[in-house]
């Protein structure tokens, strides 16, 4: 049995997906999905699982043992808004509710794939290295990748590492992040600003080394992500801190110009200024290094950025069911 | 023997097919085979363009399909059913490219993403499970 903890968030459900197309349907889905109106609980609709548990449940019955059997705990569950200020709340979300399913994991010789991240990165002063010797000379910009950096220090610290792995997600877009509200990827805004002025908004650059728009990131494709977890899994040798990116930084210009493309329209991009709040804080740069993720033997091409946001925008943000969806029946049925 | 190079168009009929004979609807089987063709060219290879017939079909029916895999039809241990059904789209898959479109193992472990030797395994198993499909269906 597998467990996927935030697996009716974005790459939780999307996991569920993937293990889906693999014909594996004994997991366990663990989260909280909140209010109706974000329709979170649409991730899960079309998808196949044993059975769904509370996330503030979850840690007593693993410590009780009330779950049997559990060869893998995937955990994706966590408080991913940069923006939030509830240190506290950050702290025992993302940091305590870890250690717990990580000190599960090792006590039981459980697989443990979790979400880290690439804000442990910081400004990127230190470089995109996911070696792990470099861990603590990270600083993050905000206290939600110092929860994540916290995690990684502490089952450096303990071992875990030795066994689990940690993914430093980069600039993930795709199916199934509806619910993110003003974490949705610039993909999805830009479809919609499309769709509503026929224009998409982006920032001016305020550095002289940087044109409006060309402020790059490495940008992912959901479906890529999924795909390295699911190798993952079945390579339990596989272990330490890896870097989700694709190792290619493309600019927020090219993925407009993708989604204009992808809906058959020549682009049409307006530069606004920054807040001045952010100034300060914005990443002009980041990219993944893929080197480790690739010599520990991850060999599958990734999705370029014109394809995958082709495949987002048309088979999914235009179609009338846009969530990831393998659970349709056949006419056999 | 010789095997004719066959260009995406050639193929259209063969795919067809196999979208059907997955699918069983008509419907269905056109999406499926939109779908496919959406980033094929003239140059994409037959190989190719049925890894993303593949693709397609799991994106949407994961493995789902139907194909009767009951320990009481083959007499085969209940571990191996296990893992023949959770396999039970890919294996109907295999064994339709074996028989319908001619494909080597080599060529179907591609399409698939399985070794060889797991191909082998799920053509001998596939062949005996869907003739008693088929029985199954012709003596309802």
């Amino acid at each position: 049995m597998v467990i996927i903890t935030g697996g009716a968030g974005f790459i939780g459900s999307a996991m569920l997906w993937e293990l889906n197309r693999n014909g594996e349907e004994n997991i366990i889905i663990v989260d909280d999905l909140g209010s109706t109106t974000t329709g979170q609980w649409r991730n899960l609709s079309g998808l196949r699982f044993a059975d769904f548990i509370a996330k503030n449940l979850f840690p007593d019955l693993l410590e009780r043992g009330a779950l049997e059997g559990i060869s893998a705990i995937i955990h994706m569950g966590a408080n991913s808004s940069t923006t939030e200020t509830d240190a506290d709340h950050l702290l025992s979300n993302n940091f305590g509710y870890s250690k717990k399913i990580a000190a599960y994991c090792m006590a039981h010789d459980a697989r443990l794939i979790y979400a880290s991240s690439a804000a442990t990165y910081g400004d990127g002063q230190n470089g995109y290295s996911d070696n792990i010797d470099g861990v603590d000379t990270l600083r993050p910009l905000n206290m939600y990748g110092y929860s994540k950096q916290l995690f990684d220090r502490w089952a450096l610290k303990h071992g875990v590492l030795d066994k689990a792995s940690g993914l430093k997600f980069f600039n993930v877009y795709g199916p199934n992040e509806y619910h993110k509200d003003d974490m949705t990827s610039v993909v999805f805004k830009a479809f919609h600003q499309i769709g509503e002025k026929g224009t998409v908004q982006l920032f001016q650059s305020h550095r002289p080394d940087y044109l409006d728009g060309e402020q790059l990131r490495d940008f992912i494709y959901v479906r890529d992500c999924t795909s390295i977890m699911a190798w993952m899994l079945e390579k339990p040798e596989v272990s330490g801190l890896f870097n989700v990116g694709t190792g290619t930084a493309r600019s927020f210009k090219d993925l407009a110009t993708a989604t204009f493309s992808a809906l058959g329209r020549q682009p049409e991009i307006n530069y606004i200024p920054m807040p001045e709040t952010l100034r300060d804080k914005y990443q002009y740069y980041t990219c993944a290094e893929m080197a480790k993720l690739h010599s520990a033997g991850y060999n599958k091409t990734f999705t370029s950025l014109e394809k995958g946001v082709k495949e987002y925008v048309q088979h999914y943000l235009a179609a009338s069911n846009p969530y990831l969806d393998n659970g349709k029946k056949t006419s056999h049925a | 023997m010789t095997r004719i190079k066959k260009t995406p168009l050639d193929l259209l009929d063969d795919i067809y097919s196999l979208a059907y004979w997955m699918t069983g609807s008509e419907d269905t089987s056109r999406d499926l085979v939109n779908r496919t063709y959406l980033y094929a060219n003239t140059k994409t290879r037959e190989t190719d363009l049925l890894k993303t017939f593949r693709e397609c079909y799991v994106d949407q029916f994961g493995q789902y399909t139907d194909f009767c895999i009951s320990e009481k039809t083959c007499h085969t241990p209940l571990k191996l059913i296990e893992s023949l059904r959770q396999w039970a789209a890919d294996i109907k898959f295999s064994v339709l490219l074996s028989e319908i479109s001619g494909l080597k193992h080599r060529q179907i472990s591609e399409i698939v993403g399985k070794p060889v030797d797991t191909v082998r395994l799920w053509l001998f198993w596939g062949r005996k499970l869907l003739v008693n499909d088929i029985q199954l269906k012709a003596s309802a």
